[in-house]
């Protein structure tokens, strides 16, 4: 993954204790805001009610923030037919959102999915979201054993794709440090909560998180791997659910469903998976991936080859999701470390 | 619209309904908008997304050629959800288009060079829009083949078209079914397009071909071209895939890091055979 | 647990199975499937405590299938739901050998499903007193609190049918989700779609569902699905007498007709 050395515009440091009345400054000014909660043993984002429940130490939510840019189910269009012809409405998309807490490796999740999006037949839709939503990143201070950010060159203490990131750096205090031009406008909408500060040496402070592969070994051989067995031999366990692209930041694939009363109806687009056995299935009954095995290897050939040849990057940006997720114990580092053994 | 969403379709007027064969249809399209007709052009080997509000959309070429403007023809075959709803519709219907998507036949790069155009079944339509954008500028071409074949008569797609393009002298036309789909009065050849193929073999010198057809047309057509000469370099053909956006976002169509209804559907033989064979 | 994987061995060996559907512990320590092809494979096996996943649900993949002759341990749950499959006609002769360790870490294989059905009736699984707690306290809650209960829950679903994928009893080759003439269920995961699917799984599963819950475990937006395969289990049992996967013969009250039903609008 390309890391932009984005210019940092400032530092400053926020008092943990401010965050309630920090929170409570931004739902007042009729924003939505979402935090990370914690329910049973998952965290989740879910808006804003109380500081109590708000949850800094978790690992990583089971499901990424990319529904703020792109949701599970979005309407496209609505129709109505009127005097015979059909009259056609656009959604309205503007409420403006603050996402607090994600961790570093899913702003640059959430960067590429809006690059996807907005390049070439741009849409409309992430690009209205994007514009009115700011990050806020928690810098990580724990990490487990299916996290693997650094194999795809990032790390616990990026700033790529973010537009505050928060660091703890104990003492009842967060380092703050502010990256774009949205940042900044918001730390100056309650700049009374902020104090100046100076540049840190972050890795002090976040979890340092251990290689687990040669990434740019991978990605130089990978189109080498296309005919191995090892795609069948890994992916016996695969039963084709949604689950891993579904909680995945970087998926973008989906479907488009028509519903209607006859009357009037609307034109959506909700999440798809290429896991599932009918996703290239064409009405004739001839499916191009037939096997799970084939459709195991094209997500991961995705994200570490197709993306890169089709916009330089590659797409995984090593949460550990689909790892964590799986209800059948799929590990793309076992695929991974399973290719690059001679 | 000033949000620019590209789902918003075109408003269009089933003009005419042609039944071209058994669950076969051609439907002559006009825009509602005078806007968007004045507005729209396409080039030759392009597809659009046509959908009846409800029940959703399909993925179909544009047949029509783009030197004749007003109207574009698209032809389906009833095999779903969608297109049931559209085999169900009638003359002054009005449907949603999408479009155009996808890219192009090079056919200014074939300015003098013979074309020979080989199609099997429903993958006419396909190139009935290059055909005819060919024979409309027909003075920039040499010799122009179509060999087209199909199961029975009665699959024969275009069988107006098909009497006025073998009374034309400036084109050869050899049509064929399979054997056992003739009828008594069939005057055509009888046998698979590949073997009809070798039966008239084009003369690779300076031609084009142009395949469109079943996977085991296409794969039974392309050794007997090669034997005759021609370079992978001088062979089109234009893939079909399942497809949903038509944009290049919904990932339903790739095959391996192309998106079909994107970088394709239209490829050069080497350039096919540069991806996996996903599709 | 060395008999076991003696016995695996034994069995890749002799050819008796030309794959073994067990357990390993995988790179990041959890305990996943493994599919044993060769005896030295079988070092990686792992039994115990952490082996939770029902694997009767790899029966039915085509790429285990093609082995012809497949070996599956079975913990009691994966019991029951061979069972319950081979009951409905999933399961062709000569197909499977199944091997259990009893709860004195004996190693046993089955010669036939009327084993199975003895080795079940022998090895009941106690009733879960607290999830009849939290179900008894649904029922008492007035309708329409009851019924908003469900759609908090259900308007968390993402519709990634992981529910259905890990479930040995949703084998149909073609979902009533993936039928779109008519489109029965709605696709997209709203309110109503994940509604229509919930509920529809859980008719398709109602006296066949062995409630190994794998369906709840599995679910990555923790839907308490337990509580509706407990729920329809009860009812099943309580209506008309039947427990799921206990028979080696189809006995299903809800495809079953008899002349002499109480009910008159079926006669």
């Amino acid at each position: 993954m390309k890391i932009l050395s984005g210019k940092i515009m400032n530092y400053k440091t926020l008092k943990i204790d401010n965050l309630d009345l920090f929170f409570n400054e931004i739902k007042k000014s009729g924003k939505n805001l979402l935090v990370t909660k914690k329910k049973g043993t998952t965290t989740y984002f879910s808006s804003f009610i109380n500081i109590n429940d708000v949850d800094f130490n978790y690992i990583q939510t089971t499901i990424s923030p990319k529904s703020v840019l792109f949701p599970k189910v979005e309407e496209l269009i609505s129709f109505k037919k009127d005097d015979g012809i059909y009259v056609m409405t656009e959604p309205n998309i503007e409420k403006e959102t603050i996402v607090f807490g994600l961790r570093p490796c899913d702003a640059v999740g959430l960067e590429y999915l809006s690059n996807f999006f907005l390049n070439e037949n741009s849409d409309f839709a992430v690009k209205l979201r994007k514009e009115n939503t700011t990050l806020i990143t928690l810098a990580c201070k724990n990490f487990d054993e299916n996290c693997f950010c650094t194999s795809v060159g990032l790390s616990p203490a990026s700033t790529q794709g973010t537009d505050i990131c928060l660091t703890d750096i104990g003492n009842g205090l967060f380092h703050v440090e502010i990256i774009t031009d949205k940042g900044e406008k918001l730390i100056a909408e309650h700049s009374a909560l902020f104090s100046n500060a100076e540049k840190i040496n972050k890795e002090n402070y976040v979890a340092q998180v251990p290689l687990k592969f040669d990434c740019d070994n991978f990605t130089k051989n990978i189109k080498d791997y296309y005919n191995s067995e090892k795609w069948v031999v890994n992916s016996l366990s695969c039963l084709g659910c949604g689950a891993c692209a579904f909680v995945c930041p970087t998926c973008t694939c989906f479907d488009i469903e028509d519903e209607t009363n006859l009357v009037c109806g609307t034109r959506l687009r909700c999440w798809d998976s290429c896991a599932f056995g009918i996703f290239t299935l064409h009405a004739s009954e001839h499916n191009p991936k037939p096997m799970q095995s084939d459709r195991w290897r094209h997500r991961v050939l995705h994200k570490f080859y197709y993306s890169k040849t089709n916009m330089d990057t590659i797409s995984c940006v090593g949460c550990g999701r689909c790892i964590r997720v799986c209800p059948a114990g799929m590990n793309i580092l076992e695929q991974i470390l399973d290719l690059q053994e001679a | 619209m000033e949000n620019n969403n590209m789902y918003l379709p075109y408003l269009m007027k089933i003009d005419k309904i042609t039944c071209e064969a058994p669950s076969i249809k051609t439907f002559k399209l006009k825009f509602i908008n005078k806007e968007d007709e004045e507005s729209f052009n396409f080039k030759a080997g392009q597809f659009g997304e046509y959908s009846i509000f409800g029940e959703g959309e399909s993925t179909f070429c544009i047949a029509s050629s783009p030197t004749r403007k007003g109207y574009i023809e698209c032809t389906f075959r009833e095999v779903g959800k969608v297109t049931s709803a559209l085999a169900n519709c009638e003359e002054g219907d009005i449907i949603g288009f999408r479009g155009p998507y996808g890219n192009t036949f090079p056919i200014e790069q074939w300015t003098g060079k013979n074309l020979i155009f080989i199609a099997g079944g429903i993958a006419l339509p396909p190139l009935r829009c290059v055909i005819w954008n060919a024979l409309d500028l027909r003075d920039k071409f040499k010799d122009i083949t179509i060999l087209y074949g199909a199961k029975t008569v009665d699959d024969l797609v275009y069988k107006y078209e098909l009497e006025d393009w073998k009374n034309r002298n400036d084109v050869k036309l050899i049509t064929t079914v399979d054997p056992g789909g003739e009828t008594q009065d069939w005057t055509g050849e009888v046998g698979f397009v590949p073997h009809i193929l070798e039966k008239y073999p084009p003369h690779s010198n300076n031609t084009i071909a142009i395949v469109c057809g079943p996977p085991i047309m296409i794969k039974l057509t392309m050794p007997i071209l090669m034997k005759l000469g021609f370079t992978n370099e001088n062979i089109f053909t234009t893939l079909e895939n399942r497809m949903k956006c038509g944009i290049g976002k919904c990932g339903h169509c790739m095959v391996g890091n192309n998106y079909v209804c994107k970088d394709g559907p239209v490829y050069r033989y080497d350039e096919l055979l540069q991806l996996p064979l996903e599709y | 647990m060395q008999e076991l994987n003696n016995k695996i061995a034994e069995l890749l060996t002799n050819n008796l199975v030309s794959i073994f559907i067990s357990y390993k512990r995988g790179l990041n320590g959890k305990i996943k499937p493994a599919f044993f092809t060769k005896p030295d494979e079988v070092d990686e096996n792992y039994f115990g405590d952490e082996a939770q996943q029902n694997l009767a649900v790899y029966v039915h993949k085509p790429e285990v299938k093609k082995y012809s002759k497949v070996g599956i341990l079975a913990n009691i749950f994966a019991l029951k739901a061979l069972l319950q499959l081979y009951a409905e006609n999933q399961i062709k002769d000569n197909y499977l050998t199944i091997v259990t360790v009893n709860q004195d870490n004996k190693v046993i294989v089955f010669a036939d499903f009327n084993e199975i059905e003895s080795y079940i009736a022998q090895h009941q699984i106690e009733k879960n007193t607290d999830e009849h707690k939290e179900i008894d306290k649904l029922l008492s809650l007035p309708r329409e609190e009851r019924w908003e209960f469900w759609v908090e829950q259900l308007s968390s679903c993402i519709k990634c049918y992981a529910c259905r994928a890990i479930c040995p009893m949703c084998y149909c080759s073609k979902c009533t989700v993936e039928l779109n003439q008519p489109q029965w269920i709605s696709v997209p995961a709203h309110s109503l779609g994940n509604f229509e699917w919930h509920i529809m799984r859980m008719m398709h599963l109602a006296g066949r569902c062995i409630n190994c819950q794998e369906c709840s475990r599995v679910c990555p937006m923790d839907i308490p699905l337990h509580l509706l395969t407990t729920k329809i289990n009860s009812d099943m049992e309580e209506e008309f007498g039947q427990i799921a996967g206990t028979k080696t013969t189809l006995d299903f009250a809800l495809n079953t007709f008899k002349v002499d039903d109480y009910e008159n609008f079926i006669r």
